[in-house]
């Protein structure tokens, strides 16, 4: 027998007994990989967070691609020591981290650590931090564990993120919890397809509607007679039409082809985690996914939001939360009865669910809300300017006052002095100057970013009080950024010494995606010189929204918490919204700033930062 | 190999702390941090990334990518002519901004004879404005009789109002110019079904006595077609198709069903 059949023959067993539950008892037993901590699935407690003393942890991670049973069909993924999502792993502040990467695929590798500080090379960004990992080699990250909270890890390299590679990372704080916890979940959130990702990436490229079938139809216009009378209808078609555009179009990638998992169950199983009433849970929310965002609620259970990318904030009691790819969000809930709860998390869409329970007894369910109705992106997405009758027809929610203002042809550099919100660090106390009915914080300048980008955001908005697409309207209390308020006082008081605003752009009809109209292939590296305060803004002139990740580094977004600005590595900024973040550049090193979406990133919405003296930039 | 991988970055990390201290002007190197110098590698840099130059780039923007269409291929049966076929395809290869496009288009009765019409065309693309490519190259007609070479240049989009547009000069090897415009609307009945309206024009600045084509409009179509999108990919279709030819002065119009197609 072969080593790889016999290999075969293993993981056959090993995927029977996992799937009987058998595993459990096993651990001892586990071949090679389990050298260092266990660091494998336990059928039944997936998504269950073990803490224990504080420790140093040496984990292996053996990557490799095989067929796996999931989202109730069998599917070729990259699996981490062969399970898809890839295991739980905790950490414990101030401790150590070993981490062994071993690549057992036919390509290169890589693992990045979402969120967390780390030396640049040990980021895992090939290309960028270092060199990846080649088929049969391996590579080990060490770091000291400097932070605590709710993270995450996954593959950077080619699509192997859609395939599978992606795990929870808990990382345990020194000092004892701010908040009593008697249980802790994980619960993450992935899209699953079948189909090979590069595929889906080719059939974007020829068609960017590929996987929307929620297009607006003859039926729906005559909907909309019905409703608004003609004019108004015609009206809103032809400004449509004449942008080109779609105001359906809210996912590039949707339920048509993804079944969307949470802790790696599809819908029709479920995820469940078991609790005792009167206990206090603690769920520690990824969304891991590469695509989709999700609309995240627990129907009779208030949630009360104590963390967000791992990061502790003053709690804020909600009922609903949209979660941006990428994003992380701890929420205590305390389910005082012996009930069941549903965990739904809608994609943005709303062309699928991922689904789970919390249950006071193992089988026992609460009802799935059915999905509701796919939301519609607005002339304000647009970064319209408007007459009122246009808005009227439209049914925006604001009421706009659009008169054209004495902002109409400011640079760049003007408006940033005009942004709506800011904090007491940069000296920009007069908020709304220029908007305070309409919102509208800036407008564009005559720099349309040339083939690579559609449309502009004419006029930009302050959008951190806004629940997110689909959200308006719901009848309860939904997470807005503006609410996120950092527990710790902001330590870096310093006014930015200069100020990088970068343009969310897009060309849609040819699947391009980039920063001011250029996409990676024709950037250089951003310069964050060591050691400056730094004012990032970042103007969405697209229109959906795009979750930028910054690696290395935590972001203060400038929310209106003044003094208290809560840390992101992951921020969703809305369509035609200009949102600003502050960096102290203290991390030296090379760190890759994205859009999260992995289709976008890989079409070019991707930037390398570096973080290195003033004089080694100027060098080269 | 994969030790050294495994090692260079831990050994740089413990040099760089053992020899910080001793160097005056070096930025101090924190815990669990890198040190400021070791940001910019030694040796040749890529632009892109600021990497070592003969690292892999970390996305693939540039990628090449390509797509082939038969946008119609259908069996037309007219009033008061033959039955025909005809084909109408187009591909392209390459990245987001510059292509190779190829078009191939004809017409010919079902029973006996050679097709009317049969021209390929081999362009180069250029993305010049968000929803336009400017389109250059050949076009080689082998029907009619006789074979003739054309040099191209056209646009190709979306125009506003959602109008898939590919308007095209053509200059002759004998020095004969012409224009052709193709217009589509695709309106949406259901998710599925769609409605094509379609229009071509085609116009001569001379006459062209070998073709019996005169100065001015030479010929018009304009098209209805209902396709069912079975998937993206592949959508028959039915239709009506009204065609006048002006220098004739001859009008037909034609049932027609057939297929899309593209991958």
């Amino acid at each position: 027998m072969t080593h790889h059949s016999m290999d075969r023959e293993r993981r056959r067993l090993l995927m029977a007994l996992a799937g009987t539950g058998v595993l459990a008892g096993l651990e001892g037993l586990l071949p090679g990989y389990a050298r260092g901590d266990a660091l494998s699935p336990r059928a039944g407690l997936i998504g269950q967070v073990n803490g224990g003393a504080s420790r140093s942890v040496s984990l292996d991670f053996n990557v490799r691609r095989e067929q796996v049973a999931i989202a109730s069909g069998h599917g070729a993924g990259v699996t981490v020591n062969h399970v898809i999502p890839a295991p739980l792993i905790e950490f414990w502040e101030g401790q150590n981290a070993s981490l062994r990467v071993h690549n057992h695929l036919d390509e290169d590798t890589s693992i990045h650590w979402h969120g967390l500080l780390l030396p640049f090379q040990m980021d895992g960004v090939p290309g960028v931090s270092f060199p990846g990992i080649a088929p049969g080699t391996s590579f080990e990250a060490r770091f000291p564990v400097r932070q605590n909270g709710t993270y995450w890890y996954h593959s950077h390299s080619g699509m192997q993120e859609q395939t599978g590679l992606t795990g929870p990372l808990i990382i345990h704080p020194a000092e004892p919890p701010r908040h009593r916890v008697d249980r802790e979940y994980v619960i993450m959130l992935n899209d699953w397809t079948f189909e090979d990702p590069h595929r889906v990436m080719a059939r974007l490229k020829s068609q960017s509607d590929y996987y929307n079938h929620h297009e607006r139809t003859v039926g729906d216009f005559f909907e909309h007679v019905d409703k608004k009378g003609w004019a108004a209808t015609l009206r809103d078609r032809l400004a449509w039409n004449n942008m080109r555009m779609s105001p359906r179009d809210i996912a590039d990638v949707t339920g048509s082809t993804y079944t969307y998992l949470m802790n790696g169950r599809h819908p029709a199983v479920g995820w469940e985690g078991l609790f005792t009433p009167g206990e206090r849970l603690r769920l520690r929310v990824i969304n891991a996914s590469a695509m989709s965002y999700f609309n995240f609620r627990i129907p009779g259970l208030v949630m009360t939001v104590v963390a967000a990318d791992g990061k502790e904030v003053v709690p804020v009691d909600i009922d609903e939360f949209q979660i941006g790819v990428a994003e992380t969000y701890d929420v205590m809930v305390e389910p005082r009865d012996a009930l069941a709860f549903t965990l739904m998390a809608e994609s943005m869409d709303r062309s699928g669910f991922a689904v789970g329970t919390l249950a006071s007894r193992p089988g026992l369910r609460a009802e799935v809300p059915p999905l509701r109705q796919p939301p519609r992106r607005t002339m304000k997405d647009m970064g319209m300017a408007m007459d009122m009758n246009m808005e009227k027809d439209m049914g925006m929610g604001k009421d706009m006052n659009m008169s054209h203002d004495s902002m109409g042809d400011m640079s760049h550099e003007d408006m940033t002095s005009h942004m709506g919100r800011h904090d007491d660090s940069g000296g920009h106390a007069d908020s709304d100057e220029h908007g305070a009915a309409s919102g509208v914080v800036a407008r564009h300048n005559a720099d349309h970013h040339g083939a690579g980008n559609i449309s502009v955001a004419q006029v930009q908005y302050d959008r951190l009080d806004e629940p997110g697409t689909g959200l308006a309207e719901v009848d309860h209390r939904v997470l807005v950024y503006s609410q996120l308020r950092n527990v710790e006082a902001m330590r870096d008081r310093r006014p930015p010494s200069r100020t990088i605003e970068l343009h969310l752009t897009g060309n849609m009809e040819r699947y391009m995606w980039s920063f001011d109209g250029r996409e990676y292939s024709q950037s250089t590296p951003l310069e964050f010189p060591y050691g400056e305060r730094i004012r990032l803004v970042l103007v969405n002139d697209t229109m959906m929204e795009h979750p930028i990740h910054l690696h290395g580094m935590f972001m203060e977004l400038e929310n209106g918490q003044d003094g208290h600005l809560p840390f992101k590595h992951t921020i969703s900024v809305l369509p035609a919204s200009r949102v600003s973040l502050l960096v102290t550049a203290d991390e030296p090193g090379r760190w890759a700033f994205h859009c999260h979406l992995l289709y976008h990133m890989d079409a070019g919405m991707f930037r390398v930062v570096q973080v290195r003296p003033q004089e080694a930039a100027h060098h080269v | 190999m994969s030790d050294q991988r495994l090692i260079l970055p831990a050994l740089s990390m413990t040099t760089t702390l053992l020899l910080t201290p001793m160097m005056a002007h070096a930025e101090p190197t924190l815990p669990g941090r890198a040190s400021p110098e070791s940001v910019t590698p030694d040796g040749p840099v890529n632009p892109r990334s600021g990497a070592p130059r003969n690292w892999e780039e970390p996305v693939h923007d540039d990628a090449l990518y390509s797509q082939v269409m038969v946008d119609r291929l259908e069996y037309r049966s007219g009033s008061g002519s033959p039955d025909a076929w005809l084909w109408d395809a187009q591909g392209w290869w390459g990245n987001d901004r510059n292509r190779f496009v190829w078009k191939t288009e004809g017409e010919g009765p079902v029973s006996n004879g050679s097709p009317e019409s049969t021209e390929f065309q081999a362009l180069y693309s250029h993305l010049v404005a968000p929803f336009w490519s400017l389109q250059t190259g050949v076009r080689y007609d082998v029907n009619p009789d006789p074979d003739r070479a054309y040099g191209v240049l056209g646009m190709q989009g979306t125009a506003p109002g959602m109008i898939e547009t590919d308007v095209a000069l053509f200059a002759s090897e004998e020095g004969d110019v012409s224009l052709r415009g193709e217009f589509e609307y695709d309106m949406r009945l259901t998710q599925r079904l769609i409605l094509q309206p379609r229009v071509e024009i085609n116009a001569s600045l001379q006459d062209v006595p070998e073709y019996e084509r005169e100065q001015g409009i030479n010929s018009t179509e304009a098209g209805l077609r209902l396709r069912y999108e079975l998937m993206r990919e592949v959508a028959p279709y039915m239709g009506i198709s009204h065609e006048r030819d002006h220098d004739r002065n001859e009008s037909t119009t034609s049932l027609v069903a057939g297929l899309r197609v593209w991958y």
